[in-house]
């Protein structure tokens, strides 16, 4: 336990010297760490969305990698066991945590709850349910599940949306496509292509099997023989041309095909859908505990 | 001033004149004005001929083989639209291939862009520069019409001009045509201006010239028809500078003619400033060493297998007037200051007044042939200039042949790219 921290430093934090008693109910295992920052409790209705009723107020009493103590300012304690805890951090940003209530003492300086932080699996804020997430039934990427539980969170600062990414999608339904080169003018992926050669000292281009002669590479142009590529001579691309409509073009075109209805066009025709994620500030007790140490 | 000339000029010898007029005698007169004189003369008796027994000159273009327009150029991503535009549809059995030898700013792309909404346009994109030669040459394997006409990426095709360069190739003989070039931009600038008034007289009526005597040695890159069979033959272009000019003699080597067809017109952009004036000629005057002088001076030799007379003709002239007449231009100069006397300023005068006469006579010869006339007197008018442009010309002639000469200067110029110089025959 730290007596000694620096008022200077810390100037939101106040230490103060640990009760003589420790209430009964309250065996935790962690070294707690007396810490005094200004905090909201949420309580968490079933369906994961907040109780915007209830929502408490008050300061922290002494922090542990398990679990805090807090202080709240209301008549009546929270009714349900799941909450969401913000602290105040020295930026003056709110933290966020799910906790479960252990204990409420009432005395004389108001209540105390004793709560303890949630395995990670069952923390309100899991990072998979704040992104959007793909839905095999419909090819297509849907927004995050508790959406509307997200937006309440919202409307209380807990969570806010940021858009995470912008992905190419079907023009019609919206589900994703798959990409091949292909045909700009047909979309076809049946494509062929004919290597040339350059030979550089006689400017002649031709087809590569103008130039092989028993192994060997000999310019028909000029006769000039064992070729070394990128000294004498370079490979080009010709165009390439369609198996199925015969255009020709000088490089293949991206194709999208949607995966839910089947539309085929050129990737440059399929709208841009944004996606939107939420993003909370996490409740660390260790970032905590270090502010105190 | 004047009056002091006027005496000085009636006080002159009939050997001193010849002797002051020396250069012009020798190097100007035969070859550009009795010349276009004598072509003159001959097309206004047969013009007076025709027009007594009423026949008719026109011919209707009765010949119309598949045309291969190639288009090959390097970042011109913002003329090329325009020039497709002027090609495409101008012609009935016509296909396009662009090439784009390495561009960086999306010529290709603007070129495809192109493709998508018109019929028979092809693209080829070469991943690196590789020179004018090979981009021309990439287009080759991708056609099987049996007339290739090139165009630069900058120009603009006059009304007809495809009809009209195909027409000289009804003679199975002729291997190449050389179409006209002259100014877009002609009254931009006084230089575009004088460049305007060059052409007209030496692309438009000295071509023709030396179309009559078969000595005509050049089909501009800016604009020239092939034959196909003719391009397989000698397997295309090899690399420049001054591939055109090589690829014709080499036809000539291998037997075909040359023709000319004045009347299908190519407009194109001119040189601006006089240091690109100067790089542009440069590079044309070294052609005339590296390929007139030393790659092919075999077509003067009687005993080789196809020796031609009009061959060894076409060397003989380009010999003497790009090469012995023009040193003699100089040294008569330098002469002149080195023997400077009081009469020196006069004598440059009366020979000021010689070389402009000679462009007026040039003028009317011009105006005469042009499809065009008030515009090809309005650019006439800088004709009192020409002397002076001509000067500029000379020197920058004769600053190219000599490097050339002494040092090869054309293997290391940047029109190709360093990868393809170095591996090249140095001729
Ligand atoms: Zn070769
Ligand atoms: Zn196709
Ligand atoms: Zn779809």
């Amino acid at each position: 336990m730290n007596r000694s921290a620096d008022p200077a430093k810390n100037v939101e934090t106040r230490v103060y010297a640990a009760p003589e008693v420790i209430p009964p109910g309250e065996r935790r295992r962690h070294p707690r760490y007396l810490l005094t920052r200004p905090v909201i409790t949420i309580p968490v209705l079933a369906d994961g969305s907040p109780d915007e009723e209830r929502v408490g107020e008050g300061y922290t009493i002494d922090v542990s990698v398990g679990g805090m103590s807090l202080r709240i300012d209301q008549s009546e304690p929270p009714r349900l066991s799941t909450l969401v805890v913000g602290v105040e951090s020295e930026s003056s940003q709110y933290h966020f945590s799910t906790v479960r209530m252990r204990n409420v003492i009432e005395s004389s300086e108001g209540k105390r709850i004793g709560v303890e932080f949630v395995e990670p699996e069952r923390c309100v804020f899991r990072a998979e349910q704040l992104q959007p997430w793909f839905d095999a039934r419909t090819f297509s990427l849907a927004p995050p599940a508790n959406e509307e539980a997200l937006t309440r969170w919202c409307g209380l600062g807990v969570t806010r949306p940021v858009v995470t990414d912008y992905v190419q999608v079907c023009s019609a339904c919206r589900a994703l496509p798959t990409f091949r080169h292909g045909c700009r003018k047909c979309g076809s992926a049946r494509l062929g292509n004919i290597q040339l050669i350059h030979h550089f000292a006689c400017a002649y281009v031709g087809f590569v099997e103008k130039f092989e002669q028993h192994g060997d590479l000999m310019c028909p142009k000029c006769r000039a023989k064992h070729l070394v590529v990128g000294a004498d001579f370079e490979y080009l691309a010709g165009p390439y041309h369609c198996l199925d409509c015969n255009w020709r073009d000088s490089t293949p075109e991206h194709i999208a095909q949607c995966l839910r209805c089947g539309m085929r066009c050129p990737a440059s025709q399929l709208s841009e859908q944004q996606l939107i994620g939420y993003h909370v500030h996490r409740l660390d007790p260790l970032v905590l505990i270090d502010s105190v140490r | 001033m004047f009056t002091d000339w006027i005496h000085w000029c009636s006080s002159i010898r009939s050997d001193e004149l010849l002797w002051a007029l020396t250069p012009l005698l020798l190097l100007d007169a035969p070859r550009y004005v009795l010349g276009s004189l004598v072509m003159w003369a001959c097309d206004f008796v047969s013009d007076i001929w025709r027009l007594l027994t009423g026949a008719t000159d026109a011919r209707p273009h009765e010949y119309c083989p598949s045309v291969c327009v190639v288009l090959a150029g390097l970042n011109e991503a913002d003329t090329i639209a325009s020039t497709l535009g002027s090609v495409w549809g101008s012609y009935p059995r016509m296909e396009i291939v662009v090439v784009d030898d390495g561009s960086t700013d999306g010529m290709a792309d603007v070129a495809t862009e192109f493709a998508l909404t018109h019929a028979n346009v092809l693209v080829i994109r070469k991943p690196r520069r590789g020179g004018k030669s090979s981009a021309l040459n990439a287009a080759l394997p991708f056609t099987q019409a049996e007339v290739i006409v090139c165009v630069d990426t900058d120009s603009h095709l006059g009304p007809g001009a495809i009809w009209e360069i195909v027409q000289p190739m009804a003679d199975p003989a002729v291997g190449a045509v050389s179409g006209t070039v002259i100014a877009r931009n002609p009254f931009l600038k006084l230089i575009t201006w004088l460049q305007a008034f060059e052409y007209l007289r030496s692309i438009f009526v000295g071509r023709m010239f030396a179309h009559r005597l078969d000595i005509l040695a050049i089909v501009s890159g800016a604009f020239g028809a092939f034959r196909r069979d003719a391009l397989q033959r000698v397997q295309g272009w090899d690399v420049g500078p001054g591939e055109d000019g090589d690829l014709v003699l080499r036809l000539r080597k291998a037997g075909y003619t040359i023709a000319l067809a004045p009347y299908a017109q190519c407009l194109t952009n001119l040189p601006v400033s006089w240091k690109r004036l100067f790089f542009q000629r440069r590079r044309w005057e070294w052609a005339t060493i590296t390929f007139n002088c030393r790659k092919h001076v075999d077509l003067a030799n009687p005993f080789a297998p196809h020796f031609r007379w009009s061959n060894l003709a076409m060397l003989v002239d380009s010999w003497l007037f790009s090469v012995v007449l023009l040193y003699a231009f100089w040294g008569y100069l330098g002469y002149l200051i080195w023997h400077s006397h009081e009469d020196l300023g006069k004598l440059l005068f009366l020979n000021y007044l010689a070389y402009a006469g000679i462009e007026i006579v040039n003028l009317l010869v011009v105006l005469y042939y042009s499809l065009d006339r008030r515009r090809d007197l309005c650019i006439g008018l800088v004709a009192p200039l020409m002397p002076f442009y001509y000067l500029f010309l000379k020197a920058a002639q004769v600053w190219a042949i000599t490097e050339e000469i002494l040092t090869r200067r054309s293997f290391r110029d940047n029109f190709v790219p360093e990868h393809v110089r170095a591996v090249t025959w140095h001729w």
